[in-house]
Order: C-alpha cells, then structure tokens, then sequence
C-alpha cells in the first residue's frame, strides 16, 4: 500500500510505530515499529469522509494530546492519532486567513502549543487548536530566516523578469522537510541565511545549486524566538550547517538522537551529519 | 524511488558501516563547530552561527543499477537504463562478465550534465534506426532521443517535454505512434513518433474507467493492435476537468502540461483506493476514459509491484518484471481475470535480483533481465522456467556488490528503538 512520492514518514517512539503519507492512495499508513516485509498497515485512514486530497509532504504527531496533522497543501486536517477507516477530522484549519498556500511541512509542540507550517506564504505560526478559517499567530520570512515568502499572484499581473525571479525561487527558499530536536528548535534542510562570502560556495542541498544561487544547509531556529513574533515577523536562524563541498544530499531529512546526528536524503545518497548543538 | 515503484527500505545504522564513504577532511579553515560561548554570544547578539563540517558518514552507490533493458537485435547490442548513475549503458548483446571478473566495461555510455538524463526509466530501441529513445522519471519531465552513435556528455536528437512522471515508453512502427505511461495521474500519452519539443499529442488515454492506477510498463500487439499496461494499484480520482487532456488546447500544436506543483488541484479529495497490480488490455487506438477490454488481476496472478513488460507477439506471450518478488511472469497475451502464469523464472539460480526491466528477444530467442537489484543484467532461454540459471551475466560491480536501490529519496526517518533508517524511495 506504499506507494511513490511518498514524501513524509515519521517513525514515533512513544508507541513504537511509524507513519506513511501516501499522495497515490489519499491515505495515511501507521505500521508497526518493526514491520517488515509485505506486511500490512495496523491503520490506514483513507476515504471521501477524510478529505485527504494529496497528503505528500507533511504529517505532525502530538503524542501529548493524541493527535495526527495532515498537510494538504491548502488545508490542514487533525484526525485522533488512532483514527482508522473512512473518518472525519476533526478540526480542518483552512480559509483565506489561513494563508495555507502550498503547504508541506509541518511540526506539532505540544509544549509551546503551537503547529509549525512551511508554506509559500512563510513559515506559518498556528495555536495547537486552530480550526476553520484560523489566522495563524505569526508569519515568519526574511533575510534573517532565510524563510521565503512568495504570496500565490497572477503572473498575468507581472513582468517577465519579475516571473522569471518568481520562478527562481526569490529571496530565501520554502520550508519543506521539518523536524524538532529535542531542544525545542525547529530543524530544515533547505532554510538560508546570508553567509559570509568566504564561505559563499555553498550549493543548495540538492548539490546543484539553489534557486537564486545562494547558499543553503541544515538550518536551525528557535522556536522560542518565533513565538515572539505576532503577525508578520523575521527572526534570525540559530545555526546554519553547510558542508565544506559545497554539496549537500537532498530536501529530506531525519534526526538521530542516539549520535546527536542529522541525517540527509537525495538523488541516490544519504548524508550523516554530527550537529550536537541542537541535542 | 525505486524507481518508479516506491519501496520502504529499512538500512541498519550499525549495517551501514560497511557500505560508508568517509568523506574528505574540509579543505579549509572553517567554524567546525560551535562552543558554548560562541553559541550564547550569537544569541545575544541575535547572530546566527554558521558551521561547515564535512559529513561523517555518505551512504550511496557508485555502481550502475539498471532500471529498463531494450535489445538492439539489429547490432546485436544491449542498452541498460543506468538510474544510479544517470546514463544509458550499452553493452554487446553476447557480452559474459567472467565469475572471477570485477564489471564487463560497456561498449559505450551516454551520460553527462549535456545529456538532461535524469532517473531514467523507460528505454525503447528502435529497430531500424537504432535510436535510443529514454524516459526521465519524476525530477524531469521530458523524453530524450538519440541517435545511434551518439555517445559521452552529449545533447540528444530530440527532446519531448512530456506530463510529470512519464515511466514507460514503446512505439508502433507502423502507424509511427510513440506510447509514454504516465505513473501519477494515470494515463497513456500517445505523440506522433517524431514529436519534438512541446508538440501536442495525438490522444491520451485516462480516467476512472480505464482501471489505470500508478502506470508503469507497456507494450503493443501492432497484429491484433491491443495494448498491455502494468498498473501497481494506488490511485485517485481526477476532477471532470482534471485529467492531462485539460491541457491540449483545441486547434493548439503545442501543449504546457500542468506542472507537478499544480496538478494536486484537480484530484478529488477522499477518492484514493489501493487496487490489486494488475495488467489492463486496451485497443491501441483507445483514447479518453475508456474501459479496458480484458484484465489481469487477482491473487492467482502472482503481481507484485510489476514494472515493465514485454511481449511476445510470435507466441503470443507477456513477460513482466515482477519486481518485490524477484521473479519474471509469463502470461497468455490472451489471459483474462485472475489467471496463473503459465510460466515463473524465479529462484537463488536466476541471478535475478528486484526485476525492473525485461526484454523478449524473439530474434536470438532470448529473454533479457535487468535487475534493479544487484548491478546486472541476466540473459536465459526464451522459455526459461522455475530456477533456471542465466545463460549469460552481464554485471556492472564485482559480485555480490550490495545495491542499496537509492532512487529520489524523499523523505526519512530514524528509528530510535531499533537504530534503523526508514528510507522510501
């Protein structure tokens, strides 16, 4: 039942399982931990009632309140953590204030309660609880960030070099793959910051170059400093970790905690980092 | 992915060693980390700390991993889809790695940032001419074709800008008709043979009705002009509007396909099912959301994650990779519903390993294998049954090199308990 474009997983400790978004099948898959083989999910959370359209980058866990968020590029649907079957959610973050364009990843602080979501218009700050037409607590972009912001427009309405710029990808670059390390800090591998020139060689993650032709790495915010933020704010990247090639793996991502690692994904390679800083 | 089929594969930490590049200390002075100090003076100063430091540990193959085989029975030539690699590798067709040799060198490569190669997936050879014709899955959406000498860091003849995730494609020679699968929304794409550019198909074959979910292989019965369509199962429902014919404008030469950051907009929220893999049976002219006219499907059929296909229109039998269960199914052409294989090549003798590519030489009376799985391709009798072993190797890495598959990894996960990484491709 997996299937490609497959582009989140998520292995959970507190109750030794892991879940599979599949974009193909407008499912989300929980195995087993140790599952192996053609064995089958022990849940699948599919149907019309569920409202899953094209679930393939982000899926947040909150093992403190027992929930699952489902990003779905313009919405956010929040089922029980053991929903099964052809379920409602219950509650779907979506509407206009959302600013949920494109939306991919997401993390869920069940401490800070606050749900973290990468999406062209920002890093989205929402409270936990959001629901309907939500407007999220902070907007977080900027050079300081590095968080892109690219509002969806009518490139009727635009110039050539004004779409062309647009489709470089502008200042800064999306937010997609997202983790929390267990300092509380929000953890992506495609975020930016100015760098110093010297070190200025640095290639986007995918080693082909960024958008823009600006630097990238692992990068590291507080999230902390972002609930300062009310509305539209910036706030600068605690870490940013570039590899000394200039090339790094790919926009996917996992945290080791065990060896205090993080550890990157691409065309056809994996990337062990050490960055204890952020456990 | 595994292309183009996704697979979870689970990669031991502790396993992983043995297969570890350590890479290169940086080669200059640099912030290797940050201390304490460093990290509070960048806080209060509201600075953000920058750290270059060299990966631990690279886990990737340096070896060729074939996704797609065509035989050029006309110059008695191999050509291998390399994925691992980016490139197309041809082989002599009588080529035979000897056991105590490392690889066999091919007789040449094409590959190269020139090339637009890409997770190359689908290959066809036209019989006459010899060109090359390959499908880049999922990073690029575009078909390139090259002639028969074109070798190295080259510019291809003719680039078809195609839907996203094209996988599969074949050609009927005699209407001059080029056959594209498209994985995810499932369709055929069906151009004039030499098409160019952003030129407009000739039809497409999709919707609901068309049992078509997450396409893979093709092949065509140009005699009784049927066509044969290796589905995996996984599939959703596009909006009235929303199938790949949404972009052929009326009276238009040329067609701008939806890009994959769009096309999630025209699917209908809560349609998704998982359908048994199956190998649905068309007229080669049918176009639109039309049925299939027979199928292959059930439990009997012994389909697992089925990737390409090939038939043998003399003894009217189809071939398919059958790739979870490392095995190669022959059926009827004829079968219909949840039919057995008339014959199964499977077993530690075959040397088959994740099957992704196979290829009916009707000519030398051959069957040719490419494994995804193990850096080879193995070639055996036409009607090559149970644990046959190859009449032929040839391998591409020394034996027993382990292939960790890698495709477009996508995401990940770290397995705390078991010290494992959860890898889809």
């Amino acid at each position: 039942m997996i299937s490609r474009a497959d582009h989140d997983l998520q292995y959970n400790p507190a109750t030794d399982e892991f879940v599979n978004a599949n974009p193909e099948a407008q499912s989300v898959m929980t195995f087993r931990g140790g599952a192996n083989g053609e064995e089958a999910p022990i849940r699948v959370i599919q149907g019309p009632h569920t409202q899953i359209g094209f679930p393939n980058h982000g899926i947040g866990l909150d093992n403190i309140h027992n929930e699952i968020f489902i990003v779905d590029k313009e919405y956010i649907l929040v089922f029980p953590r053991t929903a099964t079957g052809d379920v409602a959610p219950l509650r779907v973050i979506r509407g206009p204030n959302t600013l949920l364009f494109n939306a991919r990843g997401v993390v869920v602080d069940p401490v800070r309660n606050v749900l973290l979501v990468g999406t062209d218009s920002g890093l989205l700050v929402f409270d936990r609880t959001a629901n309907g037409d939500a407007k999220p607590r902070a907007i977080i972009s900027g050079p300081l960030s590095g968080i892109r912001s690219r509002p969806p427009v009518n490139e009727k309405d635009l110039t050539e070099e004004q779409i062309q710029e647009r489709r470089r990808g502008g200042q800064g670059v999306a937010i997609q793959n997202m983790r929390l390390s267990p300092k509380g800090y929000l953890v992506s591998v495609q975020g930016r910051v100015a760098v110093p020139q010297d070190q200025s060689t640095v290639a986007g993650p995918d080693g082909k170059g960024n958008a823009n032709g600006l630097p990238g790495g692992i990068t590291v915010w507080s999230i902390d400093d972002m609930m300062k933020i009310s509305g539209k704010g910036d706030v600068p990247a605690l870490f940013v970790l570039s590899s000394p090639t200039g090339k790094m793996a790919g926009g996917s991502m996992a945290l080791n905690p065990n060896n205090k690692e993080v550890i990157l994904g691409g065309l056809h390679s994996l990337e062990m980092y050490s960055f204890p800083e952020i456990f | 992915m595994l292309r183009k089929g996704v697979r979870l594969k689970v990669l031991c930490a502790a396993g992983i060693l043995a297969l570890l590049v350590l890479s290169a200390a940086p080669p200059f002075a640099a912030l290797r980390g940050a201390t304490p100090q460093q990290q509070q003076a960048a806080a209060d100063a509201k600075k953000t700390v920058h750290i270059v430091r060299a990966p631990l540990r690279t886990v990737e193959d340096p070896n060729p991993s074939f996704s797609s085989v065509a035989v050029d029975v006309a110059r008695n030539e191999i050509a291998l889809e390399d994925e691992n690699l980016d490139q197309i590798v041809v082989y002599g067709r009588l080529d035979n790695t000897p056991a105590q040799a490392a690889l066999t060198e091919p007789k040449r490569v094409i590959g190269g940032s020139k090339t637009k190669i890409s997770e190359n997936c689908g290959l066809y050879i036209d019989p006459f001419s010899g060109d090359i014709y390959t499908v880049n899955g999922d990073t690029a959406n575009y078909l390139t074709v090259w002639s028969h000498e074109q070798k190295g860091n080259s510019v291809p003849d003719r680039t078809i800008n195609t839907p996203h995730r094209g996988f599969a494609v074949a050609v009927d020679e005699q209407a001059k008709e080029l056959f594209l699968t498209i994985e995810s929304p499932p369709a055929v794409v069906v151009y004039p043979k030499l098409a160019n550019g952003n030129d407009v198909p000739l039809r497409i074959l999709e919707g609901d009705k068309t049992q078509l979910a997450e396409v893979h292989g093709i092949a065509l019965d140009t005699k009784n002009q049927l066509m044969y369509v290796v589905n995996q199962g996984p599939t959703s429902s596009n909006t009235d509007d929303g199938g790949w014919a949404r972009d052929v404008k009326p009276g238009s030469p040329t067609v701008e396909w939806t890009p994959d950051s769009d096309r999630w907009k025209y699917l209908v929220p809560g349609s998704g099912k998982v359908m048994p893999p199956s190998i649905t049976v068309y007229s080669m002219k049918a176009s639109g959301d039309t049925a299939p006219v027979r199928i292959i499907q059930g439990s009997l059929t012994q389909l697992d994650w089925p990737v390409h296909i090939s038939l043998d229109a003399d003894r009217q039998e189809l071939y398919v990779a059958n790739s979870v269960a490392d095995d190669i199914l022959v059926f009827r052409a004829t079968d219909n519903g949840n039919a057995a294989p008339i014959r199964v090549l499977k077993g530690p003798h075959t040397g088959i390993g994740k099957p992704h590519g196979v290829f009916v030489d009707t000519k030398n009376n051959e069957l040719v294998v490419a494994n995804f799985g193990n850096h080879s391709s193995t070639v055996y009798a036409r009607d090559a049954n149970g644990d046959t072993p190859p009449l032929r190797t040839i391998r591409a890495a020394p034996a027993n090199t382990p292939a960790p598959m890698f495709g477009n990894i996508g995401t990940l996960s770290y397995d705390t308990k078991r010290d494992q990484l959860l890898v889809p491709n």
